[in-house]
């Protein structure tokens, strides 16, 4: 049996066991960390920085993404202080500029309290989580598709852009792509993407970006294994 | 040359080369770096050697290629032992008039000597020129006598000597004790205690270790690791051995952009001349210790200088960077324990084991110890490497040593610390150059790249250089520092182009803060560094540029117009035949015009105009 560690997050002392990541941790106890580039049980690689949390250590919070620190024995965790939101709410800016065009970022965007975008909209159709390339990797072991290119360049694709006899076309890697998942009124139009915000009345709570699982409906675009309560 | 079986062999192999160098009466010293080699210094080797064989002085007189002395600026620079005389700018041609003068008949070629910009004096030896005398030279100044592709040259300098004495007389522990008392923090930008990195790699289990010296030096305009490594490649490969030694790793590597041809050309000699000598391989000098020392050439990307992706890089994968959740001490190198730093760090190595910590504390600043080199470049008259006593401030680098604008424009501000350090206005040229004070500024010392800019510059300008440089050079794989740095370059683009609204100044900060807090690894975490303190020292250009539509500096070629001050203007007629656009009008000795229309703003003009009567608004 693998050894089990306390840790506090949140200010709730949590017990998991040695090797779970914090934000799996946090998870299964019921407080939810917006994620998104997160896939249960494959490696972490902390690309959409969502999931940041402040780990005080020695009295200095150091922010650091919880899906790739893992539970240390005494390790303090804050999850929902001011900054956290804050600087969350700017990724999830970020992200929804960059693609609006998607349910699962729309949904993440709501989630994490973003009211207005200051940037003007690109039509994006992918926001390079890399979901797809470590399930092909990881789960599939097939290794069909890959990153290619760096920084601004950087893209999905397959090996000098010719699809492999190697990928049997399974479909896993649509299947976790938050892309997928097109917005309830159908896809925007180029010119006319917008923060949909429509699901907002389906928030249990005013307080958009509640520390803790409200069971919401948004679950879907997080990859959140939890299922909404039926009000 | 036989192999080095114990300390004894090396002291009477030093005496031995020592002994059989004494046949020159001269030598002549001439930088071979690739600043010098640029402007033909390899030529005037083979002048030299051509003009001595000729004239029978093959046994009495040495050449002595080097590598780099660090003012770049005055190259190729030739030095004639003894006596120093010191000639710059000097060419292939000259070669047979130094010889002839200087070498057989003791006489000085006055034209080839420095004169100096400011007196206006000349200036026979090199320790006289105001650029060496505000400096401390102690690593730089070992270039000068060293081959770099002699392995003699650096044994007959001393060199392997503080091996030996860490090898026969020191623990492991009081080495790192050592350079702990020291004080000496990574060169390479972060300024991490050596002593302390040492010691938890030490202590960390795990009986393979790794150590790696990252010479993958990027910022532009930075080019003291690429000098050290050129120039004395022997001194880093000493560091890196006392290194392992004290930590007890048994295989090091050095991490070198393969644009540094030159760099990884002497490093290969190098080592391989210390596997010859038996300096490297198995059991070290007859000890128990074991080591050696390949070389990772690295593809020349920026974001590979960082630990987690260089180590991601040495070991075949791609360069990205890694959370850092687990140091690399602990879990570096094919997850062994490793210790990586900076060429100038592992060079600073060899003295401090030699002469104490003490010696090394003497010079420095309270919490920045020793000295630094900085590559001192941009709109000042003695561009080049320097070394400077850590704790001066940046004034006398600027002015002392840098001898002022070259332009005659009054400086404006410096950049420091490369594409993540940030911008110091005038003001606080009294700060000195250290980790503690330069990072609350807002800026960084990093590996050390020092830019001056004057008057002439615009700070939107300089913001908006380093954000297209760092998102050309980003890795891609987090959000912020992709996403982030790209929005950013958009807005600065925006406030240059004329297209500025007033709330993008609190929407740039406001994203700095997400991107410099939340990024992956330290290129997105400082890559915000240049836009804060722009806009924390110069605000009001980026005001001027979004609310009056102006470019103070007048560089934002869409908010600017050129105008032609018929006061000034003689109607001499240059400019009109200079303009490629034909948007000059004007007859023979009367005023000139440009017409806007036509005007494609590529300064050309301005440049051509004998009286200075093209003007910017």
């Amino acid at each position: 049996m693998t050894p089990n560690v306390t840790v506090t997050i949140d200010g709730a002392r949590i017990r998991a066991a040695k090797g779970t990541s914090v934000l799996d941790a946090a998870l299964g106890y019921g407080i939810c960390i917006p994620h998104l580039c997160r896939v249960p049980h494959l490696h972490d690689i902390g690309a959409c920085r969502l999931c940041i949390v402040e780990n005080v250590e020695n009295g200095r919070a150091k922010v650091t993404t919880s899906c790739t620190l893992l539970v240390k024995e005494g390790m303090v965790i804050l999850s929902s202080t001011e900054k956290i939101r804050k600087l969350r709410r700017g990724i999830a800016e970020l992200l929804v500029a960059e693609a609006p065009n998607s349910r699962a970022i729309q949904d993440v965007a709501l989630r994490c309290g973003v009211e207005d975008v200051r940037y003007p909209f690109r039509n994006n159709d992918c926001i390079l989580c890399g979901r797809c390339v470590r399930v092909c990797t990881e789960r599939c072991g097939v290794k069909a598709i890959g990153f290619v290119g760096r920084g601004k360049d950087r893209r999905v694709g397959y090996p000098l852009d010719e699809r492999l006899e190697l990928c049997r076309q399974c479909g896993e890697c649509i299947s976790v792509c938050p892309m997928a998942m097109t917005p309830c009124d159908g896809p925007m139009k180029i010119g006319q993407e917008r923060l949909c915000g429509k699901c907002e009345p389906k928030m249990a709570f005013s307080e958009k970006t509640p520390g803790f699982c409200v069971a919401c409906d948004l679950g879907e675009g997080f990859q959140c294994d939890r299922q909404p309560l039926n009000y | 040359m036989t192999k080095i079986k114990s300390i004894r062999d090396l002291q009477s192999l030093r005496e031995r080369i020592l002994t059989s160098r004494k046949k020159f009466q001269t030598t002549l010293i001439v930088c071979g770096g690739t600043g010098c080699r640029a402007s033909r210094s390899r030529a005037l080797i083979d002048a030299v050697k051509d003009e001595l064989a000729r004239q029978g002085l093959e046994n009495s007189v040495h050449v002595r290629p080097t590598g780099c002395h660090g003012f770049c600026e005055q190259g190729p620079i030739l030095i004639v032992e003894p006596g120093n005389t010191f000639y710059c700018h000097v060419s292939p041609d000259d070669a047979h008039e130094i010889i002839a003068s200087s070498v057989c008949e003791n006489k000085i070629v006055e034209r080839l000597l420095y004169k100096d910009p400011v007196s206006g004096k000349t200036i026979r030896t090199e320790a006289e020129i105001p650029f060496y005398q505000a400096q401390d030279r102690r690593l730089l100044d070992r270039n000068r006598r060293i081959d770099p592709c002699a392995i003699e040259d650096y044994i007959a300098e001393g060199g392997y000597a503080a091996l030996a004495q860490a090898l026969a007389e020191r623990r492991p522990r009081s080495l790192i004790e050592e350079v702990k008392a020291s004080g000496l923090r990574g060169r390479g930008g972060g300024g991490f205690p050596t002593g302390r990195k040492w010691d938890s790699c030490r202590e960390a289990p795990g009986a393979e270790k790794y150590v790696i010296c990252n010479a993958d030096e990027g910022d532009p305009g930075a080019y003291m690791d690429r000098c050290l490594l050129e120039g004395n490649p022997h001194l880093i490969i000493e560091g890196m051995m006392i290194g392992a030694w004290a930590i007890g790793a048994g295989q090091g590597y050095v991490y070198v952009r393969n644009e540094y041809p030159l760099a990884v050309a002497h490093t290969r000699t190098a080592i391989q001349q210390a596997r010859k000598l038996g300096l490297l391989g198995r059991n070290i000098m007859g000890t128990p210790f074991s080591f050696d020392i390949e070389i990772a050439r690295g593809g020349g990307a920026f974001v590979c200088g960082e630990s987690t992706a260089l180590i991601a890089s040495i070991e075949g994968k791609v360069g990205e960077p890694q959370p850092k959740d687990i140091h690399t001490v602990e879990e570096g190198l094919w997850n062994k324990p490793t210790t990586l730093n900076n060429v100038e760090t592992w060079a600073n190595i060899p003295s401090i084991i030699q002469n104490g910590a003490a010696w090394f504390a003497s010079k420095g600043s309270k919490t920045s110890k020793g000295t630094k080199i900085l590559a001192l470049t941009g709109r000042i008259k003695n561009t080049g490497l320097v070394e400077v006593a850590m704790g001066i401030p940046l004034r006398t680098v600027v002015f002392d040593i840098g001898g002022g604008s070259v332009t005659g424009k009054p400086v404006k501000a410096v950049q420091t610390g490369g594409p993540s350090g940030g911008c110091l206005p005038v003001d606080k040229f009294d700060f000195p150059v250290e980790f503690d004070v330069l990072a609350q500024a807002g800026s960084m010392i990093g590996s050390g790249g020092i830019v001056v800019m004057d008057e002439e510059t615009c700070m939107v300008d300089v913001a908006k250089y380093f954000l297209k440089f760092l998102q050309d050079e980003s890795c891609g794989k987090c959000v912020p520092c992709r996403l982030g740095i790209d929005r950013m370059l958009e807005i600065i683009t925006d406030i240059t182009e004329g297209r500025g609204q007033p709330g993008q100044i609190s929407l740039l900060e406001d994203l700095a803060h997400t991107v410099g807090n939340t990024s992956l690894c330290a290129l997105g975490k400082t890559a915000v560094n240049p836009v804060l303190s722009t806009l924390r020292y110069f605000r009001e250009e980026y005001e001027a540029h979004i609310d009056r539509g102006q470019c103070p500096a007048g560089v934002c070629q869409s908010l600017i117009t050129y105008w032609i001050d018929p006061e000034r203007c003689t109607g001499c007629g240059v400019c009109k035949g200079e303009c490629p656009h034909q948007s000059i009008t004007g007859k023979k000795k009367i005023s000139h015009k440009i017409e806007p229309e036509l005007c494609r703003k590529c300064g050309i003009c301005r440049n051509e105009c004998h009286f200075e009567a093209i003007q910017v608004k």
